[in-house]
């Protein structure tokens, strides 16, 4: 589990060794795992995790053989620590007793500090520990305050376990934005913050390595989850994609519609972005389907992104037009990942999309819609970025995106593009919306930009048909203004005789 | 009236064993680790140690191991009080284990026959050996 080529810890010399801290994407946000025999600080409010991921830590170790000490003074007692873990998955009681050791200080921090050094050192000592755990240190910096000894303890404390090959790690409840009030943070090698924050009714939860020797973290602020597995990290998505320039692809990737594709000079560019913006029920989703189910004909991998309708609507929905989704998704070439539209973490989303994209090896992703995603950064002045993030990283794995954007009005003037840095982002943009013509609505797609390719600058009129799926019909109604959807007939001849789905 | 040394690096826990001891008309004799209980033990020759498992310095079950191993202390009965399972203490030679939180009357029933062996069996420890 660990890099143990320079774990020298017992001969005196400092140990570069890593180890790994067994939390989901923690090791990659520090940079690589804390040092063996560092003095490591977590700091954080009240229910933040801080002793979960310690306890996530300290099993992960001992799971291996790894032996741990976890030492609680006055915050709570080491049975009601057990019994407050027992629920958590990677809680194994085989291994309390004999690979971790839970033990209070309470009596030999009254003796003073150095008789306390000396209990912990001689416990690892004779345990062969290699991650020692103080939980519960601000009971326990309130006795050593007193005797004005938090920093000399912690210095010693952590210079003799490290002389072990033991790690400590410091738990402490404070405030990590208030580091004057901690002296200790000065001899700690790493210090990881873990914080609340409340935005509008909902509760992030937010980590932050304020600082870690001798390693290049992850910088930023990063959210992290609490379940029955404990700690998962989310590394902000910008920290971790590399900005790299791709091969060029000239190939194209069709939707598998011969006339949508002719209208693309032969279907979208391979490795670009393309936003699908519209009307909501015009047929976005659909042409997204069309989309990865062609694809999986072509054993081409795809992922389908969906927040607003559920799996079994979207396969419905592909049975009704005859798309073969089911045939795709049994047969492993598509993947519906549907998440919910509420409390979304755009790191969360990222780190789901970038796993699939890297295990299955996807070529066509389908995003529906951009909104969502939006409003998983939960703050405009990180769309731009996250967005860009997203777009770049899809083009470095040559993966095809289709991301669908719900325009506001069903029929209307207004074309609400500009609230989206998608549509300057994206290299395609495409348009389906509903418009009105003398009485009737009308399907309309048009291309209004392919960065890298020569198309079709015509408006066609499309409908949906059930069996077959979306069709392009012709060229809609001569008329001024159909794309502001309430088209006005062209004054004149040319005007008086065009009819809806005729070529003009 | 028995000497009964209680061990248990959790005060709270250890006044309220010694506390409830006491009332039962016992001397006893306090300590907050293993070795130091070790100690005690050699020196004050208690008649029953009731110990926690993990404490720092030394855990119950290796001050369990020493005590019988010792033959000034070997006779010496321990009951090892623990919230982890006793697979940990089996092998530690202890004459009977407690599962934590434990119910006081079970904890005096099981020190009256430890202490009293030849008397009626009034309760039933979880005998570790």
């Amino acid at each position: 589990m660990s890099d143990e080529r320079r774990d020298e810890g017992l001969n005196g010399s400092v140990s570069t060794a890593r180890f790994e801290t067994g939390v989901p994407n923690l090791d990659r946000v520090l940079g690589g795992g804390f040092r063996r025999g560092s003095t490591v600080m977590v700091i954080g409010a009240p229910g933040t995790g801080k002793t979960i991921l310690a306890q996530q830590i300290a099993f992960h170790g001992a799971a291996r053989g790894e032996a741990a000490l976890v030492l609680t003074a006055f915050s709570e007692t080491h049975d009601k620590l057990l019994a407050h873990s027992q629920g958590l998955r990677f809680f194994d009681p085989e291994l309390i007793g004999e690979t971790i050791q839970f033990t209070s200080l309470t009596d030999v921090l009254r003796q003073g500090a150095d008789e306390t050094i000396e209990a912990i050192v001689a416990t690892a000592r004779e345990q062969r520990t290699r991650l020692v755990v103080l939980d519960g240190f601000r009971g326990m910096r309130e006795i050593l305050a007193q005797q004005e000894q938090i920093v000399p303890f912690l210095y010693t404390l952590g210079a003799k376990l490290a002389l072990l090959g033991a790690t400590t790690l410091i738990v402490v409840e404070g405030d990590p934005d208030e580091s004057a009030r901690y002296p200790e943070l000065t001899v700690c090698d790493a210090i990881v913050a873990l914080r609340r924050r409340l935005q509008g009714n909902r509760s992030r939860r937010l980590l932050e390595v304020v600082k870690i020797r001798g390693a290049a973290p992850l910088e930023g602020i990063h959210p992290y989850t609490i379940s029955v597995d404990g700690l998962t990290v989310y590394p902000r998505f910008e920290s971790v994609v590399t900005a790299r320039e791709p091969a060029w692809d000239p190939g194209r990737v069709e939707f598998g519609l011969p006339d949508v594709d002719a209208l693309l000079g032969g279907g979208l560019t391979a490795g670009t972005t393309t936003l699908a913006a519209g009307s909501p029920g015009v047929g976005k989703t659909l042409l997204g389907l069309h989309f990865v189910t062609t694809g999986a004909r072509r054993e081409e991998p795809a992922l389908f992104l969906g927040f607003m309708e559920s799996a079994v609507q979207l396969r419905e929905k592909a049975r009704m037009f005859g798309l073969g989704l089911d045939a795709a998704e049994e047969a492993g070439r598509v993947r519906l990942m549907i998440l919910p539209a509420y409390d979304l973490e755009a790191d969360r989303v990222a780190d789901l999309l970038v796993r699939d994209i890297e295990r299955r090896g996807v070529q066509r992703l389908v995003i529906d819609s951009a909104g969502e995603l939006e409003n998983s950064t939960t703050s405009d002045a990180r769309k731009v970025p996250f967005l860009a993030a997203l777009v770049g990283y899809l083009r470095d794995r040559s993966v095809t995106a289709y991301v669908t954007l719900d325009i506001n009005t069903i029929v209307g003037p207004a074309l609400e593009l500009a609230g989206t840095p998608l549509s300057v982002l994206a290299e395609n943009l495409l348009i389906l919306r509903y418009a009105e013509y003398h009485g009737q609505l009308h399907r309309l797609f048009s291309v209004i930009k392919m960065r890298f390719s020569d198309y079709d600058r015509g408006l066609r009129e499309f409908t949906m048909r059930p069996g077959h799926g979306l069709e392009l019909l012709g060229r809609p109604p001569a008329a001024i203004g159909l794309l502001t959807g309430i088209a006005q007939p062209i004054p004149g001849p040319l005007g008086a005789h065009a009819t809806p789905g005729s070529d003009v | 009236m028995a000497t009964i040394l209680v061990v248990d690096d959790e005060q709270p826990l250890r006044d309220l064993l010694a506390d409830v001891l006491e009332l039962d008309g016992h001397r006893v004799i306090v300590a907050g680790n293993g070795r130091e209980a070790l100690a005690i033990a050699r020196r004050d020759r208690p008649d029953l140690v009731v110990s926690d498992v993990m404490m720092p310095l030394l855990n119950g079950v290796r001050l369990c191991q020493q005590l019988k191993a010792d033959p000034s202390t070997a006779s010496v009965p321990v009951i090892l009080m623990s919230s982890v399972g006793r697979r940990f203490v089996n092998g530690s030679g202890a004459d009977a284990f407690v599962k934590k939180p434990f119910d006081l009357d079970e904890v005096e029933a099981i020190v009256r026959r430890l202490l009293h062996p030849d008397s009626r069996p009034d309760a039933v420890g979880n005998e570790p050996r």
